[in-house]
């Protein structure tokens, strides 16, 4: 073969390869709809694996569905790009995130889910569930269990130096005190302090304890007062003197691993602890119990609702049909089992399933309080009965601005009301111009 | 000359032409399609077969690049994807926003600090392997060991390894009593951009050590017999023979490797994100941060921009002073 010759056919093969005139034909034509979730623990993963399945063999055999899994922290910015790529997940499932969902909802990317509420029966959900998860007069998801964070105890390490459960901050930071012992390795508390998700929502908690919010009925920042300055006083205390070296780096993994591994005596989080009790260090779970986030002025925690919503594409209806399918009963119940605890049903035909659940039978000291729906829980979004849908709050989780401001104080060292003044002057700048 | 030259295209042509009809006259030449076609590939053959590589060059680099510039002058939130004009203004932002200083300060010190610390360590480890002793080829293999580890699994280990609660430093200081409480490495200002240093020189000092025992395996012995036979000691050997050797390639080494760890996102972004205290925020991770985190796509662009112009600015240095001294 001359050279030539050689060359041009080269070319033309490689032409015509990269006309895709080489692509092999779909070995079939199910439609493939993806799910992305943040709720990823490996056994949440094999749950998720199994019900997408079932659906497909079930239900229909012309949708497969692929299982996406994230970080909690990475949740929002992954959707974003997706979203920026004109390519988003059909079905997003618990990210908790109405405040993001609400941003998306804004630009018409989210679909109206009541008449699918409609369907599964109205009368059977939560009505303050589903509120969190309205906006604009459309219902953006449909939550299939609500949250909210507890402190994890250890009874036999409280009992040792003869101290009872706290239930205020004083009772918190003497009990903290008497159970940090860094030449042991152990430590009362845990507060983090990483540029997480964990931090903000912890730091938030408190500030509401203290009778301090981020913004007002009106929507106008109002961050910067004594009582936010007296909560992070108290917050960054809590984590200088008796939480681990390395809390500036804690989110959530982090926050329940050091409970986990015995080397915190206490820890702020949700029921997905039990659940790591169970697969990493049973022994402690006879050793364990939770009581409500300690009170200063006021008790308070957050509120959220995992949830499913669906983005607007081609495959909508498919999409719906899974929902449909997921908030079965039995199918709910299949979703919750490996992280039991964790979050509590929203429908009143699952609470039956949920209460016989081995792991709430056999932990009476860690679920009670896990179980028992707190009406002083607060959704970020909704700072107050009186408060509007916040549609301003989303930028001022995603700048990251309360975690800043308590990096500053505790890894910074600065005094309390600096970091809170600059912290209110970016939640004013960042929220300037943002209209509803 | 260009008159000739133009006037044989003029013939070419004509007789490309002439192909579609007949012969007019008798005593012309008679006309051949297969030549002519090939006259004409002689021409545009070279251009044929460079255009494959042309398409992929716009498509893959200039179109993206071309876009990225184009992007940085509007406001766009990452959710809309369109958006508004803005001129130079998400630049002047740039300019006078003191978080893009420290990063760029930040990606200086990490680029520098890397690339610096991976040079000295990969070549006094490649001259070690140089040497003759037992179980070379096996060290040889092993060096290569955390270049070839999937970066994601680097990380894990080393958020172990510097672990504040069981992480082995700590222990081993607090064995050793050489501190009384444990450090934390990763999520103290102070200690965190050593640590990643620390992790970025670990990971990638092998390929300093691959390219430059290349390198001194083909420096002629009897450089150094005749070195011996002179009286010098290994300093000097080493002073005056090995480092003159092997200085052309630390230089492209040092070059390569400065692009890569200054555009380096990975050993950075996962083992603090940027923290603590925006304390190890580099470049990359700043803009990932404005396109992704806080959505604002044209000034993200706007930084990477900048991080573009900025080694365009360094790689000319460099083959400027490369090439001057070459000559």
């Amino acid at each position: 073969m001359k050279r030539r010759t050689f060359l041009i056919s080269g070319s033309a093969a490689g032409s015509a390869l990269a006309l895709g005139l080489g692509r092999p034909r779909r070995a079939f034509a199910a439609k493939t709809l993806r799910l992305f979730t943040p709720e990823a623990d490996p056994s949440q993963i094999k749950a998720w694996n199994a019900l997408f399945e079932d659906y497909t063999a079930k239900k229909n055999k012309d949708v497969v569905i692929k299982g996406e899994f994230a970080k909690w922290d990475d949740i929002t910015k992954k959707l974003a790009a997706d979203i920026a790529a004109g390519k988003p997940p059909e079905i997003v499932a618990g990210s908790s995130k109405p405040d993001f969902v609400a941003a998306e909802t804004k630009r018409g990317l989210v679909v109206d889910l009541a008449p699918v509420v409609d369907a599964l029966g109205r009368s059977d959900f939560n009505p303050a569930a589903l509120k969190v998860w309205q906006y604009r007069g459309i219902q953006m998801a449909i939550p299939y269990g609500g949250q909210w964070p507890v402190l994890w105890y250890r009874k036999d390490l409280f009992a040792a130096k003869g101290l009872k459960p706290p239930i205020t901050w004083d009772d918190y930071r003497a009990a903290a005190e008497k159970l940090t012992d860094p030449a042991k390795g152990v430590y009362g508390a845990v507060y983090s302090a990483g540029r997480t998700w964990n931090t903000h929502l912890m730091a938030l908690i408190h500030i509401w304890s203290a009778g301090g919010m981020l913004f007002d009925e009106k929507l106008n920042v109002v961050f910067d007062s004594p009582e936010s300055r007296r909560a992070l006083q108290y917050y960054g205390e809590m984590a200088m003197r008796f939480s681990p070296p390395d809390v500036g780096q804690y989110g959530f993994r982090e926050a329940s691993a050091a409970f986990v591994s015995g080397k915190s005596a206490t820890t702020f989080y949700w029921g997905r602890v039990l659940a790591h009790l169970y697969a990493q260090a049973p022994q402690l779970l006879p050793l364990t119990a939770t009581v409500h986030i300690p009170r200063d002025r006021q008790h308070r925690t957050t509120l959220h609702f995992d949830e499913f919503y669906l983005h607007k594409t081609p495959n909508t209806a498919e999409a719906t049909d899974v929902v449909k399918f997921m908030f079965q009963p039995e199918q709910v119940m299949r979703l919750l089992t490996p992280v039991v605890g964790h979050v509590v049903p929203t429908q009143k035909s699952v609470e039956p399933l949920y209460a016989t659940h081995e792991w709430i039978k056999a932990n009476p000291d860690i679920v009670k309080v896990l179980l028992t729906p707190t009406d002083y829980a607060v959704a970020p979004t909704l700072e107050s009965p009186q408060h509007p849908f916040n549609y301003k709050y989303e930028v001022v989780e995603s700048k990251n601005i309360l975690t800043d401001c308590v990096q500053k104080i505790v890894l910074g060292k600065e005094p309390v009301g600096k970091a809170v003044e600059w912290a209110h002057k970016q939640m004013v700048d960042a929220t300037k111009g943002i209209k509803d | 000359m260009g008159a000739q030259a133009d006037g044989g295209r003029d013939e070419g042509d004509q007789g490309l032409r002439g192909g579609t009809s007949a012969p007019t006259h008798v005593g012309a030449p008679p006309f051949h399609l297969a030549a002519a076609l090939g006259r004409l590939r002689d021409r545009h053959l070279g251009a044929i077969l460079l255009l494959p590589s042309g398409v992929l060059f716009l498509t893959l680099l200039a179109f993206p690049l071309g876009y990225g510039v184009y992007t940085s002058f509007f406001d766009i939130h990452l959710l809309d994807r369109t958006g508004t004009f803005v001129g130079g203004r998400n630049y002047l932002w740039l300019l006078t926003n003191a978080e893009f200083w420290s990063a760029l300060w930040l990606s200086v010190l990490w680029a520098g600090g890397t690339v610096g610390l991976q040079l000295v360590l990969g070549t006094a480890v490649a001259l070690l392997l140089h040497q003759r002793f037992a179980g070379r080829s096996l060290a040889r293999g092993l060096v290569l060991f955390p270049y070839m580890m999937p970066i994601v699994a680097v990380v894990l280990v080393w958020m172990l390894l510097y672990n504040a609660l069981y992480g082995v430093v700590n222990y081993l200081l607090l064995q050793t009593g050489l501190v009384s409480r444990p450090i934390a490495w990763l999520s103290q200002p102070g200690s965190a951009l050593w640590s990643v240093i620390f992790v970025g020189v670990w990971k990638y000092f092998p390929f300093v050590v691959v390219v430059v025992l290349a390198r001194l395996q083909v420096i002629p012995e009897e450089l150094y017999e005749a070195a011996r036979i002179d009286g010098a000691g290994t300093v000097a050997r080493f002073a005056e023979i090995t480092l003159p050797q092997i200085r052309d390639v630390l230089v492209v080494v040092a070059l390569l490797r400065t692009i890569w760890m200054f555009n380096n996102f990975e050993v950075v972004f996962l083992l603090t994100g940027g923290g603590p205290l925006r304390g190890t925020l580099t470049l990359p991770i700043l803009v990932y941060e404005q396109a992704f985190a806080i959505y604002e796509v044209g000034k993200g662009s706007a930084i990477a921009v900048v991080m573009f112009l900025l080694l365009v600015g360094v790689m000319t240095l460099y083959f400027r002073l490369f090439s001057s001294e070459q000559e």
